[in-house]
């Protein structure tokens, strides 16, 4: 059973550039684990380094018992599927999903089998002749993961491999992968700058930021206790709603630039005046006065997406905007001046300067 | 966007035909001049069809050969020049895709210093070092020889550089790809690099082996025994006969068959050069 253990990872590419600090994490066998971040953020060197693809400048890695880091790509049990597939376009599909088994010194029977088998998962039999130019860029992504597939190995890597395809496909495969991973019951870590994948696919989300991890949880940790205000604006769409404010003196409300005040769930131990950011998804205002929460709002412009109105709005005596998701389609016009309700309890508390939640 | 009227379609054809006409009358002119006798050929005006004595002509070309070029046969000659051709054309191409590979693909030290001396030679061709050169041939010993003939032609900048560029090209992933489907550098350049090069490699065969096959001034000085002499050397020899008239129905006949490899190399791979130099297959 194969345990990936990362130890305080790091790296540093030449002139002192740090990609990546002191990422640490624990990861099951047969886990779902998304790194997920905007980019830049380190999360393709980590899966890099994983790979072997990038030398480990500092910290340990371990793939089950085996301590990784001088290993070549090639012996630590792993399989990566690129973004832009990799297929090695003058072989054929068969060619491709063999190579790597070819080097390994597999019996021919041996390779076949696997071969017929993994087509048969990701529904390839008719292309195994053909070049990966003549293959659309679902199937191609197909090859590069029956490619992985057929190696069986501990860990499979995804670095970004659905963003060259459209939406749809996208959706298509993102389902596929989840019975992949389903059915193989091998480790999956992915790499994707993109939330919604993250939180559809993962059993655990590594989120990163400027090669820090912000957080590790499952996703719905993510999205009820985010543990920064970056996890809090990054998980979510629309993302939630962040107002500045200033803790008042009974340290039990805040208030807004404007004056407004604003219960907090629980008195907080800070000093008076301290500055916080609140932050409130858009699914938890609701249009009225039913309070306890209640702010003053001007409508900007609404969004219709089907099933639920997007209000983009802001405060009544600033530019800060608010968003809230409506469920009718009674939302007021343009210029509208409205009040919106919330309650203190869904409501997140974070310190204005470090970012870090506040726990109430 | 491409236009259709009569009057264009007419014009581009004039065009093309008067182009081609213009390219094909002097090998016309050779071959119809390499049918005839000595005299029809000292006359005005020169005759511009066959005649009646090609097959002369060219079985005295490839059996005995000419007193006045030494008396090679023209088949010894040929064979020469093929040979020449072959090793230089094989040679550049091995020598330069094993260069761009370690530069393109190993980190050493230097080795944009090595890129850059490689093809600052670019700017030296042979004719400028061809003193120098022919001083280490000579103290090699290597004078009236087929390595002579060849090696110091082999090494090429504009091949390396060629094949630098299009591994440029090819993307990192694949490496990547291939370090984990545990295929060493090795087994990477031949089951991956090698073969994504072809179209490239018959772009550089046809172009190298006229540039092999057309090689004057190098042969002339290193070879010294008429056993060594090239086609086109032969040709020279021909039109320098001294006192005697030139003689143009053998000059002509021999040119002739000098055209026939370089003709044959093109045919033969000039699906893959057009491919070559059109798309890289990716």
């Amino acid at each position: 059973m194969a345990n990936l253990n990362l130890s305080r990872l790091g790296k540093t590419y030449p002139g002192n550039v740090i990609a990546v600090s002191d990422v640490s994490a624990e990861i099951e066998h047969g886990e779902f684990i998304v790194l997920v971040g905007p980019s830049g953020c380190g999360k393709s060197t980590i899966l890099r380094m994983i790979a072997g693809l990038e030398t480990i400048t500092t910290g340990d890695l371990h793939i089950g018992k085996r301590h990784v880091n001088g290993l070549e790509p090639g012996d630590r049990d792993i399989a990566m599927v690129f973004q832009n597939y990799a297929l090695y376009p003058h072989m054929t599909v068969r060619k491709n999903m063999e190579y790597g088994l070819r080097n390994e010194g597999l019996p021919r029977a041996e390779i076949d089998t696997r071969i017929a088998e993994a087509t048969r998962t990701l529904r390839l039999e008719d292309y195994l002749d053909r070049k990966p130019r003549q293959l659309s860029g679902g199937q191609r992504q197909r090859v590069a993961m029956g490619r992985a597939i057929v190696r069986d190995p501990a860990v499979f890597l995804f670095d970004e491999p659905l963003s060259n395809l459209d939406a749809k496909l996208r959706t298509q495969l993102r389902a596929e992968l989840k019975s992949l991973h389903q059915r193989l019951g091998a480790t999956f870590i992915y790499v994707t700058h993109d939330q919604v994948e993250a939180m559809s696919l993962a059993h655990r989300i590594i989120i990163m930021s400027q090669g820090r991890v912000e957080q590790i949880g499952t996703p719905m940790d993510l999205y009820h206790r985010p543990a920064t205000r970056f996890v809090a604006d990054f998980i979510g769409t629309p993302a939630m709603n962040m107002l500045n404010a200033t803790l008042s003196r009974d340290q039990a409300s805040a208030t807004l630039a404007d004056g407004t005040a604003i219960p907090l769930p629980a008195p907080i131990s800070r000093p008076p005046g301290a500055a916080l950011t609140l932050g409130l998804r858009p699914e938890h205002l609701v249009v009225g006065h039913a309070g306890p929460i209640t702010l003053a709002l001007r409508s900007v412009f609404t969004e219709h997406l089907g099933a639920d109105t997007l209000l983009h709005a802001c405060l009544a005596d600033s530019d800060t905007p608010v968003i809230m998701r409506l469920n009718a389609a009674d939302a007021p016009a343009a210029g509208h001046m409205l009040t919106a309700s919330a309650s203190p309890d869904k409501m997140h508390l974070f310190d204005a300067v470090t970012g870090a939640r506040i726990a109430t | 966007m491409v236009e259709n009227r009569p009057f264009l379609t007419f014009l581009t054809h004039a065009a093309l035909i008067l182009g081609v006409t213009f390219l094909c009358f002097p090998v016309w002119m050779a071959l119809v001049a390499s049918t005839h006798g000595p005299d029809a050929l000292a006359r005005s005006p020169i005759p511009l069809w066959f005649g009646d004595q090609g097959w002369q002509n060219y079985s005295q070309l490839l059996t005995i050969g000419l007193p006045e070029a030494g008396g090679v046969p023209l088949g010894r000659m040929m064979l020469n020049s093929l040979i020449m051709a072959l090793a230089i054309t094989i040679g550049k191409i091995a020598i330069s895709i094993i260069s761009a590979y370690a530069i393109v693909y190993f980190r050493f030290p230097f080795r944009m210093g090595f890129f850059w001396m490689i093809f600052v030679t670019l700017m030296l061709p042979v004719e400028v070092r061809i003193l120098p050169t022919f001083d280490v041939v000579t103290k090699l010993g290597m004078l009236n020889s087929y390595a002579g003939l060849t090696i110091p032609l082999i090494a090429s900048a504009t091949a390396t550089f060629l094949f630098r560029q299009f591994f440029l090209t090819v993307p990192d992933e694949l490496v990547e790809a291939a370090r984990i489907d545990r295929a060493g550098p090795v087994r990477f350049f031949l089951d991956i690099l090698l073969p994504m090069s072809r179209t490239n490699i018959a772009a550089l065969f046809i172009i190298l082996f006229i540039y092999g096959w057309n090689q004057y001034l190098w042969p002339l000085i290193v070879t010294t025994e008429e056993d060594l002499y090239t086609i086109v050397m032969g040709i020279q020899r021909m039109t320098n006969s001294g006192e005697a008239l030139p003689v143009w129905h053998f000059i002509m006949g021999t040119a002739m068959l000098a055209l026939i490899p370089p003709v044959l190399v093109v045919v033969a791979m000039q699906k893959l050069f057009v491919k070559g130099l059109v798309d890289s297959e990716k």
